[in-house]
């Protein structure tokens, strides 16, 4: 795995944060975490982002507002929502205004992965990768 | 005993004691007695005019006057406070005061009392006037006068009527003992029967000796018709009268007996066979050696009645509560399925990366031991959510005990957190330091907390405008309570102002029940608080529950 992929977690649930943190260095990835959404857009990590996990439930910004905002500041941060409360019309709604995908927290780590590749190849503008099966 | 001389057959001592002492036979002494007396008095000493005077405390009464004429003696036995038109009141005070007898044999001579007006104005030829003396002192005296001769009243013959006189006095004495007695048993037997409670006695071998008005209502027996009857076969439920029995053997036994002296509640039976809840004392007591036994029972089917339906209300409400609690939990499931799901989340996900740290060559075993401590938190976390979700759904009867109102407002938060962050909505904490305990049921404390909670965000969820915010905070008043307040930054209440919504059934939300709130209020109140609503400035709702500070913090 390529470490030049610089990838952000967006969470305010600490448990989590240090979780996914711990399984995307596993994986090769350089990450930083975030408790909030203000804080991730505040950061200068936010242009070198070149995957973006976010919880979708936060206090004051979510992570289908969060991605609003990247889209509508015309940042194409790939987005990766994840919940711990899969709802089907949230996911709808965020599918359709184009994040990569909604997963539930107890997912499956070989779809995410598929998924975090997935989202490495849209940034990278049409780099195919066969090996990246989109399932869920 | 007898006489000097006597004035004919009729007139002998033995005559006249025979006729006094008929008299004296029976119940009925007083009247015919006195009557006897006086006639014997009168045709004894030849009088022509007898008074019989008792003293009533300070004062004298004629008891009885008989007066001799055309040879025949009348006695009125009337009753009449004595007049100074009577008889002479000199030789009253003078007998009355020296407790001697008065003899004036001619009272044209020269003597003590020849200024008495009576005598003055009357002129009796004779008096004599014996005072009727007793242990207890003077009870009364005789007054004769007019005796037809002088020479009448021989000492044998004053004797004989002193003696006459001393029996009078003690058959008075006695009447007016009994009187007396009667008057108290007449008492007694009123203050028995105005009872509002049964009163009834037994003697030793169970049978009925008192049974007061009240317990002829109860039970349904008439006093004639229980009176003498066994106790334990009228009024003890058939499956309670070995007990009975065995009971008043050991007493005997023993002196013991542990329903004695006490209030204990019996079940009793009515004459129609049914039965009734009874509250009773029984006293042991002897009488001339041997033991009686009183009995106080009071019906309290009406008070058992009462209690059996506030343990009703207390069960129902109780329920309700329950119910209240279970359908708050079940509109929080889905937070709360969040509440659970993030840290099974975080440790499935830290199960990964254990997973992919162990498979790297080499692996990484610091940070697989990191990840599996993480998982260990992660487990605990899921389990205290879920057992804090189960205490608060589980049916158990209010248990107070004492509690930090902090931490209970805490733990709400945390279950509630979840569900704030779907809705949007910040909530605030400032929680007052070292305040004192409180003395309540955590579970039901806690489903007012949360109930307010719930409410404050669906207010706020509903209005769209604004920011959501929610306030909590604690302190102690003024009047050493504790109190702990709900400020939302939602739209308020409707016109009809707060105090609408405490009403049960009371609604504003499309799904509600509108018992919440009433819940809440009586939760409060039975712990001895208050909780208020009032309008938030300048707009929302603040809602506040005060309790009471545990004593000795």
């Amino acid at each position: 795995m390529v470490s030049q992929y610089f990838i952000s977690v967006v969470d305010d649930d600490e448990s989590f944060r240090e979780a996914m943190t711990s399984l995307m260095r596993s994986l090769g990835f350089e990450v930083e975490a975030f408790s909030s959404a203000e804080q991730f857009l505040a950061s200068p990590r936010l242009g070198s982002t070149s995957c973006l996990i976010a919880d979708v439930h936060m206090p004051t910004m979510g992570g289908v507002e969060l991605h609003r905002q990247l889209v509508a500041s015309g940042l194409t941060i790939p987005v990766i929502l994840i919940t711990a409360y899969p709802d089907d019309n949230v996911r709808a709604r965020a599918l359709a205004a184009g994040v990569i995908c909604y997963l539930s927290k107890t997912f499956d780590d070989e779809a995410l992965l598929g998924f975090v590749r997935s989202a490495l190849v849209q940034g990278d503008h049409g780099v195919a990768d066969d090996r990246i099966g989109v399932k869920r | 005993m007898s006489p000097a001389s006597d004035t004919g057959p009729d007139n002998s001592l033995e005559a006249l004691w025979e006729r006094v002492s008929r008299s004296a036979q029976g119940d009925i002494v007083s009247d015919h007695l006195i009557d006897a007396l006086m006639r014997a008095a009168i045709e004894y000493a030849g009088a022509g005019r007898g008074l019989l005077i008792l003293a009533r405390r300070d004062e004298y009464w004629i008891e009885a006057e008989a007066t001799a004429g055309g040879g025949t003696v009348s006695v009125d036995l009337r009753t009449a406070k004595l007049m100074a038109t009577d008889l002479p009141q000199s030789v009253l005070h003078y007998a009355v005061h020296t407790k001697e007898s008065v003899l004036l044999l001619d009272t044209a001579q020269v003597n003590l009392f020849c200024a008495d007006e009576y005598i003055r104005a009357h002129r009796p030829q004779s008096i004599l006037c014996l005072p009727l003396l007793r242990q207890t002192g003077l009870i009364g005296l005789i007054y004769l006068e007019n005796t037809p001769s002088p020479g009448a009243l021989t000492p044998a013959r004053i004797a004989v009527i002193k003696l006459l006189a001393a029996e009078a006095a003690m058959s008075l004495e006695n009447l007016h003992l009994s009187s007396d007695l009667r008057e108290r048993d007449t008492k007694t037997r009123r203050i028995i029967d105005s009872a509002l409670d049964a009163v009834l006695s037994i003697d030793e071998r169970g049978r009925i000796t008192e049974w007061n008005a009240q317990a002829e209502t109860m039970f349904g027996w008439r006093r004639d018709e229980a009176t003498g009857r066994i106790l334990s076969e009228l009024i003890i439920p058939p499956q309670y009268r070995d007990a009975h029995d065995k009971g008043m053997k050991r007493f005997f036994c023993t002196g013991e007996g542990p329903l004695l002296n006490r209030r204990i509640e019996l079940s009793a039976l009515r004459r129609d066979g049914t039965e009734f809840p009874v509250e009773v004392s029984i006293a042991p007591y002897q009488i001339d050696g041997n033991w009686e036994f009183s009995g106080f029972v009071r019906d309290v089917t009406e008070k058992k009645s009462a209690e059996a339906s506030a343990l009703r209300h207390r069960e129902m409400e109780m329920e309700l509560a329950h119910a209240n609690r279970v359908a708050t939990m079940g509109q929080l499931s889905a937070s709360i399925a969040h509440e659970v799901n993030q840290p099974i989340g975080a440790a499935v996900t830290n199960a990964h990366a254990a997973v992919r740290w162990l498979a790297a060559t080499p692996p990484n075993i610091d940070e697989v031991h990191q990840a599996l401590c993480r998982i260990v938190t992660n487990g605990n976390r899921a389990t205290e959510v879920i057992s804090r979700i189960r205490a608060f759904i589980k049916k158990a009867p209010p248990l107070k005990d004492r509690l930090e109102i902090n931490d209970a407002v805490l733990e709400v938060v945390a279950l509630t957190r979840s569900e704030a962050k779907k809705n949007e909505v910040v909530v605030e904490l400032q929680l007052a330091d070292g305040l004192p305990s409180v003395q309540a049921d955590r579970i039901q404390l806690q489903q007012v907390i949360l109930n307010l909670i719930i409410n404050a965000m669906d207010a706020m969820t509903a209005s769209s405008t604004g920011s959501r915010r929610l306030l909590i905070s604690s302190a102690k008043s003024e009047s050493n309570e504790v109190c702990v307040e709900f400020r939302d930054s939602g739209p308020g209440f409707p016109d009809t102002g707060p105090e609408r919504i405490f009403q049960a059934f009371y609604t504003t939300k499309p799904a509600g029940l509108g018992m919440g709130l009433s819940i809440c209020r009586s939760i409060i109140e039975a712990h001895g608080g208050q909780l208020q609503a009032a309008a938030g400035q300048p707009t929302g709702a603040v809602f506040t529950f005060t309790l009471p500070v545990q004593a000795g913090t």
